[in-house]
């Protein structure tokens, strides 16, 4: 053969050398990638699959917590949730909460956000303040927040209310108020940390798009309406994915507030999940209404995901 | 190898060795050759410390690993845990909440004709017993009574509280037309307790033995108790109580109470020490018998009782009773009592306040105190049933018929 010959030849045997060397260098980093992931992998299949395993498994069995020896009863304990009036009211107020405060905080704190995003005097000293009520839990809120409702004359709102001749409003000791009262501080105590969100995301616009529509003679409801509302999007996503996903399991407000009360008009399918799963050692009721409020919550997420996306690429 | 990697080998020895250190220090201890009990208490260590080294002064051969979790759910939850894991302790607390699932899986030893229950009261072996059979031992009780305003029933010219509730109804009357708010409950928290008072009354009456009201099948406490919620919503149906109460927490109902809002309020002795901070003058009577044809009974329930593990044997068995006969000693309750236990053994008395005499002496000293969440199977489950029904109740958006067959269909189905 000659050089000629050999040199034409070349060509492909190097392309093959290469292809096996980028193959190799792919593994290598895969592998080197696998190995950094290994440690959270290890801690998601123990701390989430092994336990989500066992709660599917229990859902199918009478296990009350003091004894290992427990029996498969097949179906029963899904039937007994279904039949439960209590968690079935539970769920109607976990819906209701989830959709309102997720309704009710982002079109709030998106004006807000803007609202902040302009400078005048003290503007770090007010996004600080609003940030700041997102910081104390939501069970210490609802602990304050029971004082101020307190459906008695003694209670702040119903004391002020008093000096204006109003009689006391049974804040708690209604079902329709209590509901409002749950539903109110939580947009109220979330406004401010989902205002931060998007703020940052109101910094990130550039202001030439502003001037630009300026320039073409858009008014501040336009350039709302056209610019900002559109590069908010992501923000909009996960703002509202946080808040549904959060909403869907909520516990601390309603039961530091009201126990659930009046009846169950503010119980919630996590305080239902406790109280007969753990509180009242029925592992296998608790387990099943587990399952069932993973597959929902995952549902109802997967369905706004979906929604924000549609929405999202609408503006895109 | 270079002194740089000899350095680092030696500095991870040492580190390791330092690491083990406080390890092996736990093995080597002043307990060596003593029978060691390990204790599960939910009073915390400064409650519990002064018992645990008078016991371990008096008996040098044994030692106390004693742990604690505080009450109820976290309580229950650990020893749970414990239990299931094979890691159970060898003395703990038994209680409404967890005896029947305790007695139903065996953890619990029979102590009955023990030394240690010998002066235990009546109501405080009922309390912890099946079948005739003792798991615990209780030692004090508490009852709940009606603490009320003296200045503000002075006004309409009563000087106590009337032992009927008819007459107690025209109390409440007489104060509402002087323009006082009668009377106040945390139904907010589930704090009814007059029904409960009224029931105890009424099984009693009925000669019904209420350690066997747990083996029941179904489950009937709405039916139980019906009679006495009839007769207690009369307060609310004729106007001397706010419905509004199903919102008030007891924190809530305290204030309205120190603050003179209200003449009535139904309570126990955990509110003594704020009331004696407001400077009012203020008594505590024994909450009024249904009826004249019914006793005085209170709301009330033995303190939760020490159980003994039931697969211990040999020496630590022995230390555990040991344990358990210290508990009862002199010194033992004396202190109990010093802490503010109100003390139920045969032959001794505690120093209770004042206001609290008639209610010790006649109501927990007696055993005449009931509490439905003691004799049912599924405490829990009645426990939280039952508030959210009351709430209906009171509100008025169920009859009591309703929340009779609500309670008992609840029941029926954790069964």
């Amino acid at each position: 053969m000659s050089n000629a010959t050999a040199a034409r030849t070349l060509p492909p045997i190097n392309e093959a050398l290469n292809r096996k060397r980028r193959k190799a260098r792919a593994f290598h980093d895969d592998l080197t990638s696998f190995w950094f992931l290994l440690p959270i992998l290890a801690l998601f299949v123990v701390l989430f699959l092994v336990p989500l395993a066992q709660t599917l498994y229990y859902s199918f069995t009478d296990f009350n917590g003091y004894s290992m020896n427990m029996h498969l009863v097949g179906l029963d304990n899904y039937k007994k949730v279904f039949s439960d009036s209590s968690t079935l009211q539970g769920l109607g107020f976990t819906i209701l909460y989830a959709v309102i405060v997720m309704v009710g905080v982002t079109c709030l704190a998106i004006p807000l956000a803007v609202v902040l995003n302009k400078k005048f005097i003290g503007c770090n000293f007010v996004r600080s303040l609003f940030f700041f009520f997102s910081v104390p839990s939501l069970a210490i809120m609802g602990m304050v927040w029971k004082y101020i409702f307190s459906p008695m004359k003694t209670g702040v709102v119903n004391s002020v209310l008093s000096i204006f001749g109003i009689d006391p409003i049974p804040w708690l000791s209604n079902n329709a108020l209590a509901k409002f009262c749950v539903i109110f501080i939580a947009i109220w105590a979330q406004i401010g940390w989902h205002a931060t969100l998007y703020l940052a995301f109101l910094q990130a616009i550039p202001a030439d798009l502003y001037e630009q529509a300026t320039v073409d003679g858009a008014n501040k409801w336009q350039q709302f309406l056209h610019i900002t509302l559109p590069q908010l999007m992501p923000g909009i996503v996960t703002s509202t994915f946080l808040l549904m996903s959060g909403g869907l399991k909520v516990y601390d407000l309603p039961y530091t507030m009201t126990k659930g009360g009046p009846g169950y008009s503010t119980y919630t399918v996590t305080q239902s999940i406790i109280q007969q799963g753990i509180g009242q050692s029925q592992y296998g009721i608790g387990s099943a209404l587990a399952v069932l409020f993973f597959v929902a919550t995952g549902v109802v997420v997967f369905l706004q995901m979906g929604i924000s996306n549609l929405i999202s690429r609408r503006f895109q | 190898m270079n002194f740089k990697a000899i350095t680092k080998t030696v500095i991870a020895a040492v580190s390791a060795g330092a690491m083990l250190l406080p390890l092996a220090a736990c093995g080597s201890d002043a307990d060596a050759g003593k029978t060691k009990i390990s204790f599960l208490s939910w009073d915390n260590e400064q409650v519990m410390k002064p018992f645990i080294e008078e016991f371990e002064k008096e008996n040098p051969d044994v030692a106390i690993d004693f742990s604690y979790a505080p009450p109820t759910a976290e309580y229950i939850q650990t020893l749970q845990t414990r239990l299931v894991g094979n890691q159970a302790p060898d003395v703990f607390i038994i209680t409404s909440e967890n005896k029947n699932d305790l007695i139903d899986n065996g953890y619990v030893m029979d102590m009955t004709g023990k030394s240690y229950t010998e002066k235990l009261s009546q109501a405080n072996k009922d309390f912890v017993s099946r079948d005739g059979k003792l798991y615990g031992q209780s030692i004090s009780s508490w009852a709940a009574g009606i603490a009320y305003n003296k200045e503000l029933l002075k006004q309409v010219g009563y000087d106590a509280v009337p032992s009927t509730w008819d007459e107690f109804l025209t109390l409440c009357k007489t104060l509402k037309d002087a323009g006082i708010s009668p009377y106040i409950e945390a139904i907010g928290d589930g704090a009814d307790r007059i029904p409960d008072s009224f029931t105890g009354a009424i099984l009693a009456k009925q000669g019904i033995d209420v350690t066997t009201l747990a083996s029941e099948d179904p489950q009937t406490p709405g039916e139980h108790e019906k009679e006495a919620v009839k007769a207690w919503m009369k307060v609310y149906e004729q106007g001397y109580a706010s419905r509004d109460n199903v919102g008030v927490s007891g924190d809530d109902a305290k204030t309205q109470f120190t603050n003179g809002q209200v003449a009535m309020y139904t309570t126990g002795a955990w509110d003594f020490s704020t009331f004696e901070q407001v400077s009012f003058d203020w008594g505590f009577a024994q909450i009024p018998a249904m009826d004249k044809n019914h006793e005085q009974y209170a709301q009330g329930s033995p303190s939760p009782g020490l159980a003994i593990y039931s697969k211990l044997s040999g020496d630590k068995l022995k230390a555990a009773e040991k344990f358990l006969d210290f508990m009862v000693s002199d010194w033992s309750l004396k202190q109990r009592s010093k802490n503010g236990d109100a003390i139920t053994v045969e032959g001794f008395t505690s120093d209770v306040a004042e206001q609290y005499k008639d209610v010790y002496e006649n109501n927990v000293k007696t055993g005449k105190y009931f509490l439905i969440t003691n004799f049912y199977a599924n405490p829990d489950v009645l426990n939280s049933t039952n508030t959210a029904e009351i709430q209906q109740l009171v509100q008025g958006t169920i009859t009591v018929d309703q929340w009779a067959k609500n309670i008992d269909a609840k029941m029926a189905a954790a069964q």
